[in-house]
């Protein structure tokens, strides 16, 4: 009998397993690919057919890439602060935001929500350059800064979309068993609802943070080409290089670049899930 | 046409904020200068002070360390001023210098190609008069090749791009094919079509790879090339286009019919810059590139040293003449720059012996486009003086013959935009790849030219 | 039945918290006074500073572009005048332009049917797992730390015409005898950059529906299981019935996304090979921006953000939208 549904009770069967592992070799191959090509010397990235694994692993890919004036390594520390300080910033306004929309009773509310979700129709590319027209007037062109306080465009519908589902399922007798204790709706969100909220809050952080840290057109409009690039900005520059896409070398940046993502993954994929299906968890 | 003076300088809205600033910034800067010199600190700097924004096309890590040895003196000689120096590459430039004309952040002193340039000047964001000033001081038209400014770098007597160096497109081969096949030197369209089909062996080796990606402008510059080769135009300064013309009919029937027949279907998706790849890995026998793409080859780890010592080069094919394709990479200063800073930079970056260095920072891929630098040392370059007759010689007489693409009768505000359009790409692909005729094919392309003229037209007038 | 109704009758109880002693005057009054306003106003005030953000960042550039496409703006030419709805009427009679909104109408469909399709068999599958779930999820939610540039850079180069691993490994098969130019051939290319589209987007979609199968009780299959229902009949009666709050939203966002996308098919194939792989925003790209023509891609773009908002209008009606809905 197949498996029921239910991962409680799954009982895996050979043909399952057999169809998850294609699914996985399919789903991870992009990934190996690139580490093999990054170790490539540049011969070997180009030879028909290609071989799967370099015949001699070197690392002058990685040299070119971290050269003297690449300033490779002060854009992946730009990208680190950009998306930390977004991820932070995006929590705390999301977080307040979606308990409002969650609870709260004013009119609107349907409305508030699905228009935020509607900021996303407006194409990025013709929203940039007047943004970058007005960050320039404050004094923020080219400054990291400004590139933050625009990426909430992207990041802040989303949070807010996935936080308001989270603190819907919250059990409102939670909160406003706290209101008859005498609680300000102050504590009660803050005591009470946001610590059960921790999940919702976690996968906001995630996602958050991989599409700051991989968003490429608003970074290099915004940053500029200077020493504010981010990471992103620099390996599409290798891309799109004058004397052709130096694939090594890309792959190389890639890899550097996807590390943090790796680590951030590995470390709280769960809570992408647990984030995603809210307190609705349920038998 | 009513266009003197030219009336695109008018509009300031976007500048004129940070002239605001500006002018309380240079109030302060002028106030601190003034406290300076009373104090009997006699500078002849000229008021040569703060942050020169300097935006550069050069990637790699050998021209930038010839451009910081620049930076270096700049700032010795200057200890006021200080180059904030940006990557911007060509690629870049036409998405970068909207913004920041919105947001007053152009920079002082800028280097791209004239094509990408043309249109910030037409925009009225080159300061033309800083920038004829700066010739002058250069020591005027003979530090220039000759006729290379008026072809290249002014329109409408205005000098709105200087060369920094200069390039031009060949046809690249690989010797080694050419004898295994038993054939010379391809001189002629013809010459070029045989060896195209002798060193043709798919999927392991193609004929001729083209870049025809609508990324890029690759197609069109092949076909303004091979038009040129037979005499034509695609289109003239006033605007006239010339697709129904047998000049461009010939050039596009040449160019469908060899990327069909030896060309790989991958062509559809190769950019400019994939030609050095193609070339370097052995999978085209010919490619029309300049002589960076042996320069890099030559100075690239890893490459199969017999591939990268049987690459060489002559000059695009010639129906009439070869119709040589110049590139020049120039200097412009935009408005409301720190025009003294930017002068003295330049000056820098010109001097003979900074300049000689960057042109050899990586051999073969730059040639003056000035007549100051110390010519024995350039030739003598050792893998200059092994390709002095053939990539060198042949580079040298298009600087001198050709122009940029499309200004062949001077720059020309029609052609870049037509050249955005992808129009050729897509023409030679649907005659190519698309089973489409010839004249079908033109007709097509023709009827977009036409809009993109009509639509400038309405523009300027 | 809305359950919110109670925290705001609550709420709005809010001034009438246990009387305490008068207010001192000065300025405690004040505090006091302002303490009870948040306390009234809590919802919105928390609501506020996020939106009125976005509402800072998006206006102005909105605004501007509307006022863009009834112009013949172009960062070249300054001689900007009002031309009415000439950009629009350009576009509409362009062929391309049609012939590119049915390439983004296969591409956003085919995607986001892949995408849900592949994410959906995935859940079910790692769902019936016995063991080393952690590691499968893990292994298959890889495709999403890819950014647009890598992403394009890696499959350019694996679906490369003459030493991509994908035609080595064809050709190894012994599917095909020559290689294949998957991004360059007309014949292969929208398809390809839709595969590239459902790789990287069905790990998300995976997620939403590992996430939705989690809410479902356990007793409802145990109850069905009773009845003899099979494992596809609970499979349609009960699982996925379950998934549709979740995914309805995502479905709504992935739409507007993928729409939108113009990185990936700019990335990998620049709307070629003869315009085979043209979206939308390539368009857009294409007739505006890159010709400096800032009219004529506001005026596409204004079309493309009506017809999007009239989709995500039509989907909100069909799709339960999650944290708008009873979910007890």
């Amino acid at each position: 009998m197949p498996p029921i549904p239910k991962r409680r009770t799954a009982t895996s069967t050979a043909a399952v397993d057999g169809f998850v592992i294609a699914l996985a070799a399919v789903s991870v191959f992009p990934l190996f690919w690139m580490i093999s090509t990054a170790f490539k010397p540049f011969d070997e990235i180009y030879q028909f057919p290609p071989a799967l694994f370099p015949s001699q692993v070197t690392l002058g890919q990685f040299e070119r890439l971290f050269g003297v004036s690449s300033g490779f390594t002060r854009m992946i520390g730009n990208s680190i602060l950009v998306s930390t300080t977004t991820t932070l910033i995006t929590m705390v306004l999301a977080a307040m935001a979606g308990y409002g929309l969650a609870k709260g009773r004013f009119r609107g509310r349907r409305l508030l929500l699905r228009s935020t979700l509607l900021a996303y129709v407006f194409p990025p590319i013709l929203l940039v350059v007047p943004l970058f027209g007005i960050l320039a007037d404050l004094g923020y062109a080219n400054t990291l800064p400004g590139l933050i306080a625009v990426y909430l465009i992207i990041t802040f519908p989303f949070a807010v979309w996935l936080l308001t589902s989270y603190f819907a399922t919250l059990p409102t007798e939670l909160t406003e068993a706290a209101r008859i204790d005498g609680a300000s709706n102050m504590r009660a969100f803050w005591s009470i609802a946001l610590p059960l909220t921790r999940p919702g809050l976690a996968a906001v952080a995630i996602f958050t943070f991989i599409n700051t840290w991989n968003e490429f057109l608003f970074a290099f409009v915004i940053v500029g080409g200077g020493q504010n690039r981010t990471a992103s900005v620099g390996l599409s520059a290798i891309l799109r290089g004058a004397e052709g896409a130096e694939y090594g070398v890309l792959m190389a940046g890639s890899l550097i670049a996807m590390i943090p993502i790796i680590i951030l993954f590995v470390f709280a994929q769960k809570h992408i899930v647990a984030g995603l299906t809210g307190g609705a968890v349920k038998g | 046409m009513n266009q003197q003076p030219n009336p695109f300088h008018a509009m300031h809205r976007a500048t004129s904020r940070r002239s605001f600033l500006g002018l309380g910034l240079a109030a302060t800067a002028g106030l601190a200068t003034a406290s300076c010199s009373s104090d009997g600190n006699d500078t002849t700097d000229g008021g040569v002070t703060g942050d020169v924004v300097f935006w550069h096309p050069y990637g790699q890590e050998t021209r930038q360390a010839e451009l910081q040895v620049a930076f270096d003196i700049f700032e010795e000689e200057h200890p006021g001023a200080r180059v904030q120096a940006e990557y911007v590459p060509f690629g870049d430039l036409p998405l970068r210098w909207p913004a920041a004309q919105q947001g007053g952040t152009l920079p002082d002193l800028m280097i791209n190609i004239p094509e990408n340039i043309l249109p910030m000047h037409i925009a009225g964001v080159i300061d033309t008069d800083a920038l004829g000033s700066l010739v002058e001081e250069l020591g005027g038209e003979p530090f220039f090749a000759p006729g290379f400014l008026d072809k290249n770098g002014r329109y409408q007597g205005d000098t709105f791009a200087i060369p920094h160096y200069a390039h031009n497109r060949l046809m690249l081969y690989r010797s080694d094919r050419l004898a295994a096949a038993g054939l010379e030197v391809p001189e002629t369209l013809a010459d070029v079509e045989e060896c195209a089909a002798a060193m043709n062996n798919p999927p392991d080796f193609f004929g001729w790879t083209m870049p025809l990606s609508q990324n890029d402008i690759g197609g069109g510059y092949l076909l303004w090339m091979i038009t040129r080769s037979n005499g034509g135009s695609l289109v003239d300064p006033e605007g006239n286009q010339f697709w129904a013309s047998d000049e461009v009919r010939a050039a596009a029937d040449y160019l469908g019919r060899i990327a069909s027949q030896y060309g790989p279907t991958s062509a559809a998706t190769t950019a400019i810059g994939d030609t050095f790849n193609r070339f370097h890995d052995g999978t085209a026998s010919m490619v029309v590139d300049t002589a960076a793409n042996i320069a890099v080859a030559n100075s690239t780890e890893g490459l199969d040293p017999e591939l990268v010592a049987s690459l060489n080069g002559t000059h695009i094919p010639a129906g009439t003449q070869p119709g040589h394709m110049v590139g020049s990479v120039a200097m412009t200063i935009p408005v409301d720059a720190n025009v003294a800073a930017a002068h003295e930079l330049a000056k820098v970056l010109y001097r003979p012996e900074v300049h000689l260095d960057f042109l050899l920072s990586i051999p073969m891929f730059h040639f003056p486009a000035t007549t100051n630098i110390d010519t024995d040392a350039f030739f003598g370059e050792p893998l200059i003086a092994q390709y002095k007759d053939t990539v060198v010689a042949q580079t040298l007489a298009g600087i001198d013959e050709g122009s940029v693409a499309g200004f062949e009768d001077g720059p020309n505000p029609f052609i870049g935009p037509i050249l955005d359009a992808k129009i050729s790409e897509v023409m030679i692909q649907d005659i190519a790849f698309g089973g489409m005729g010839v004249d079908a094919a033109l007709e097509k392309a023709a009827a977009a030219a036409d809009e993109i003229v009509a639509r400038i037209q309405s523009q300027i007038s | 039945m809305r359950v919110s109704t109670t925290v705001t009758a609550s709420a709005t109880q809010g001034g009438r918290v246990p009387a305490r002693e008068p207010d001192p005057p000065g300025d405690r009054t004040v505090l006091r006074r302002a303490g009870r306003f948040v306390d009234r106003h809590f919802a919105v005030l928390l609501v506020a500073p996020g939106l009125i953000w976005m509402m800072v960042l998006l206006v102005y550039p909105v605004a501007l572009n509307l006022y863009y496409s009834v112009t013949n703006k172009s960062f070249q030419y300054p001689n900007t005048s009002v031309v009415g709805f000439d950009n629009y009427a350009a576009f509409l009679s362009d062929p391309e332009f049609w012939r590119a909104a049915a390439n983004s109408l296969i591409w956003t469909a085919a995607s986001i049917v892949g995408q849900l399709a592949i994410g959906f068999v995935a859940a079910l599958a790692v769902e019936g797992l016995a063991r080393g779930r952690a590691v499968v999820r893990l292994l298959l939610i890889v495709p999403w730390m890819f950014s647009s540039i890598v992403l394009a850079a890696v499959w350019r180069l694996m679906l490369d015409e003459l030493s991509g691993v994908t035609n080595a490994a064809l050709m190894a098969i012994g599917i095909i005898d020559q290689p294949i130019a998957f991004f360059g051939d007309g014949a292969y290319a929208l398809g390809a950059v839709i595969v590239m589209n459902i790789w990287f987007g069905a790990p998300f979609m995976f997620l939403a529906f590992l996430a939705g199968m989690q809410t479902v009780s356990q007793d409802l299959y145990e109850a069905a299981v009773t009845d003899g229902a099979g494992y596809w009949r609970q499979v349609w009666h009960i699982t996925l019935p379950a998934l549709r709050p979740v995914v309805g939203t995502l479905v709504i966002l992935r739409t507007i996304w993928v729409m939108n996308n113009l990185d990936f098919v700019y990335l990998t194939t620049g709307g070629g090979p003869r315009d085979a792989t043209m979206t939308l925003p390539l368009y857009a790209f294409r007739v505006g921006w890159a010709q400096f023509e800032v009219g004529r891609m506001a005026a596409v773009s204004v079309g493309m953000m009506i017809g999007l908002l009239a989709l995500a209008l039509i989907l909100f009606r069909l799709m339960p939208i999650e944290g708008e809905e009873d979910r007890n």
